[in-house]
């Protein structure tokens, strides 16, 4: 495996295990250059770009180590990151940003990109099963039928 | 334009007044029509039509609190209620002034809202359909509760049949059951379009009640079948092959608006949107009606609009009725006082005076009342702004056993209509229980609630994808639309004190439950309570004051309501001029040349969202109007 310097590759790979989800899925929204724009600016503005940084430096390290075993990830990640609350915020912020387009609450608007993708592209619909309300609609009595693809009622 | 008389001037673009406009302009009378709202949103035009609801569309997208007005303009010359601004009243002298508009004088909170712009609050409605129940006409003499209404159910009927028409109602007659539904309620009918699909998740429900046979509860010792119905709904399906009319029309010999029946050649055809006929001629499963359909395949008024007839229709948009000018001897209506601006935002306006021979004010029940107090007219009877009422809607909320998939459909496509009428009316309110298709999302935000409360949980990963999958994938929601009766202590005032940028007023409301409404919640709960067991719902319901400003407590328990949108009665229509603001015809009591439209005319609720009904009514006071006009 090739050495991975790059901010963005990182975000992608720590995205994947701390939501779930696979790098398909994420790089499938579209969002990743901006999302990776947006935090970095989030971080900038704020002053505080190291916290970023030791994070996404940090996280390369754990996947380095303990991927591809999803549960060694996350369990490194809820110890290394977790107690600290500027980190545990960090966290919170990325899972909510990939699974609802917000961040602190506010639908994320990036300058050059279409208004409301943050929103149209959350995964929090996908992992419901469903599509976000008013975008990608899945046609004409479609909700009277499970969803397509979907797993059922499986124990 | 400042000069010219018409026949008549209507206040508002509403789905009231764009019925009137639509019906006046196509029987040859010419109209004025006024309308608050910005002139984008008004166009007819294809592309200007289609990029401003493009604009509604991306302010909904980015909205954070994606509430019934959040896609729209709130503009400051004709500020619009919101729900996103309702708070517990500080105390009984500090009214709730949150959001510059609507001041909120309590003791509780009233929990709906309206969008004064173009097409009216029709732009964010639901789209339920369901039409008034005979005995909900006769509140007093069935029930000793509230008011009758000055005529019946019978007497409404071909009205409903042409608001059904306009709107565009999808349903199937034969499906409708429940109490006060007979074979002659609808009769040999059918809706314009087959019913839209009840979704997998009411499917799934009515499979967990079913199991063990019919489904009974029972309330104060008496037992009750639960029933599910499919829901009538203005949204469009596919037009219905037997249905039997096309289009409305004004004979003007009989003295009468006609259902225009199809024929082999000329058949109904549902509306699309309003940019282009061939975009949203189906529902196509956004399952975001409200806020807004984004093809427009939910009905709005401005389809309606649309059919008015051009060259007898004049729309002045930016335009905020103020007054309703009458002569010295204040019987005679001679002009409406209106103020416009350039920008929404301007502090600048002129003031202007329409001239009809007869004037309609469809502004909402609640600006309807604002300005007939604001001119001091139309109130011999003291009865302007009083019997403001709602549907208090009380939610139940928990886990099916299954995954049922809900946040997909139309919004609610079934209800439960056992409890709608029945002799428990005389003790306390009646509802009808929609069961709703978009998950916990009204009481407590879902999903966004459900991810930050497993993130505050430290899940992550698979974990938390699997929970949310778990858990968002069998939300169950069920509503108890409670009828609120009328009482004149909830009311819409007016004070010098409350102005808004251009001077007008803006409406005080005093709002509050009784007895009735809160031994309804009791009921409701029971009911709930036993619905649950029987489909193995695991119950997350829970209130409180923090949940919800809405909270009351009764006999030892609290309860959450929400409001409906449903906003009723505030110029009631009666038998005489004592009791009542308006006649059966809709005309004031007091005038002469005006007429009241709008959800202010009904005396009382019913279990009905009331759009319909209003419709219905509308028409009536269209035909009551053109006979007006034909005598001079």
């Amino acid at each position: 495996m090739k050495e991975n310097n790059n901010g963005s590759e990182i975000l992608l790979e720590i995205s994947a295990y701390l939501t779930g989800f696979e790098k398909a899925d994420l790089l499938g929204t579209g969002m990743l250059d901006p999302y990776y724009r947006y935090t970095i600016k989030q971080y900038v503005d704020a002053d505080d770009a190291g916290t970023l940084q030791s994070f996404l430096m940090e996280s390369k390290v754990i996947v380095e180590e303990f991927g591809p075993d999803e549960d060694a990830v996350i369990n490194a990640v809820k110890a290394r990151f977790l107690p600290y609350a500027k980190f545990n915020t960090l966290v919170t912020q990325l899972v909510t940003m990939w699974y609802t387009g917000e961040w602190n609450g506010e639908v994320i608007s990036i300058e050059g990109y279409k208004q409301g993708q943050a929103y149209v592209q959350g995964l929090i619909w996908d992992a419901a099963e469903t599509h976000p309300p008013g975008a990608k609609q899945p046609g004409y009595g479609s909700w009277a039928k499970e969803p397509i693809n979907s797993k059922g009622n499986i124990k | 334009m400042k000069d010219k008389e018409y026949d008549v001037v209507i206040v508002g673009s509403g789905i009231s007044g764009s019925i009137m406009a639509k019906t006046l302009t196509q029987a040859g009378k010419s109209v004025l029509l006024l309308e608050a709202g910005l002139t984008a949103g008004a166009t007819m035009k294809s592309n200007g039509s289609y990029y401003n609801y493009m604009t509604y569309m991306e302010t909904f997208f980015n909205a954070a609190a994606k509430v019934p007005n959040s896609p729209y303009p709130n503009l400051k010359d004709a500020p619009s209620i919101d729900v996103i601004n309702i708070e517990t009243i500080p105390s009984p002298t500090e009214p709730s002034t949150k959001g510059d508009y609507l001041v909120q004088a309590g003791p509780l909170p009233f929990g709906s809202d309206n969008w004064r712009g173009p097409g009216g609050t029709t732009m964010h409605w639901l789209g339920t359909t369901p039409r008034m129940l005979p005995n909900d006409f006769q509140m007093k003499t069935k029930y000793g509760v509230g008011v009758d209404w000055p005529f019946g159910y019978d007497d409404l009927k071909r009205y409903y049949e042409m608001a059904e028409l306009e709107i565009g109602v999808s349903g199937n007659v034969k499906e409708q059951k429940g109490p006060g539904v007979t074979k002659s309620y609808y009769g040999d009918y059918d809706f314009p379009m087959e019913k839209i699909p009840q979704s997998y998740l009411d499917q799934v429900f009515m499979k967990e009640m079913k199991k063990g046979g019919d489904s009974v509860v029972k309330l104060d010792g008496k037992k009750y079948k639960i029933e599910f119905v499919s829901t009538p709904q203005g949204r469009n399906s596919i037009p219905c092959p037997e249905y039997q009319y096309r289009d409305i029309t004004w004979d003007k010999r009989r003295k009468k608006l006609q259902l225009v029946r199809s024929t082999a050649t000329e058949k109904y055809k549902q509306s699309g949107a309003i940019w282009s006929p061939n975009v949203g001629l189906r529902c196509e499963g956004n399952a975001s009606c409200v806020p807004i359909c984004p093809v427009q395949a939910k009905y709005n008024a401005l389809k309606t609009l649309r059919k008015a007839v051009g060259e007898y229709l004049d729309i002045k948009t930016q335009a905020v009725a103020s007054r309703v000018l009458v002569d010295k001897k204040g019987k005679k209506v001679t002009g409406i006082e209106y103020k416009t601006f350039d920008t929404g935002d301007d502090v600048i306006y002129n003031t202007r005076v329409a001239k009809g021979k007869i004037y309609v004010l469809g502004a909402s029940a609640i600006e309807n009342a604002k300005i007939l107090l604001a001119s001091g007219i139309a109130n011999s009877s003291d009865q302007v702004g009083r019997n403001l009422m709602d549907h208090l809607v009380l939610l139940t909320w928990g886990l099916l056993p299954k995954k049922a998939y809900p946040y997909r459909g139309p919004g609610s496509t079934t209800n439960i209509p056992t409890f709608r009428d029945g002799a428990f009316r005389s003790k306390h309110a009646a509802w009808i229980s929609p069961v709703d298709n978009w998950g916990w999302a009204w009481p407590v935000f879902s999903p966004g609630s459900d991810l930050s409360d497993a993130l505050g949980k430290d899940m992550l990963g698979k974990e938390l994808k699997n929970h949310l999958n778990h858990v968002l994938t069998r939300q169950l929601l069920l509503h108890f639309e409670c009828e609120q009766t009328p009482d004149p202590n909830n009311r819409i005032t007016i004070d010098e004190a409350y102005k808004d940028p251009i001077g007008n007023y803006r409406p005080i409301v005093h709002y509050n439950t009784n007895e009735y409404m809160n031994k309804s919640f009791e009921a409701a709960v029971k009911v709930s309570n036993q619905i649950f067991e029987e489909a193995n719902i695991e119950d997350h319901t829970s209130y409180s004051q923090e949940l919800d400003p809405d909270y009351v407590e009764y006999k030892g328990k609290g309860y959450n309501f929400w409001g409906a949108g449903h906003i009723v009665g505030t110029h009631r229509m009666g038998t005489k001029p004592s009791n009542s603001v308006v006649n059966p015809d809709q005309r004031t009591w007091d005038h002469d040349n005006l007429y009241l439209i709008g959800c202010g005319n009904m005396p009382t609720l019913g279990t009905s969202n009331p759009t319909l009904t209003m419709s219905a009514l509308t028409f009536k006071a269209a035909e009551a109007i053109l006979k007006h006009l034909d005598k001079k």
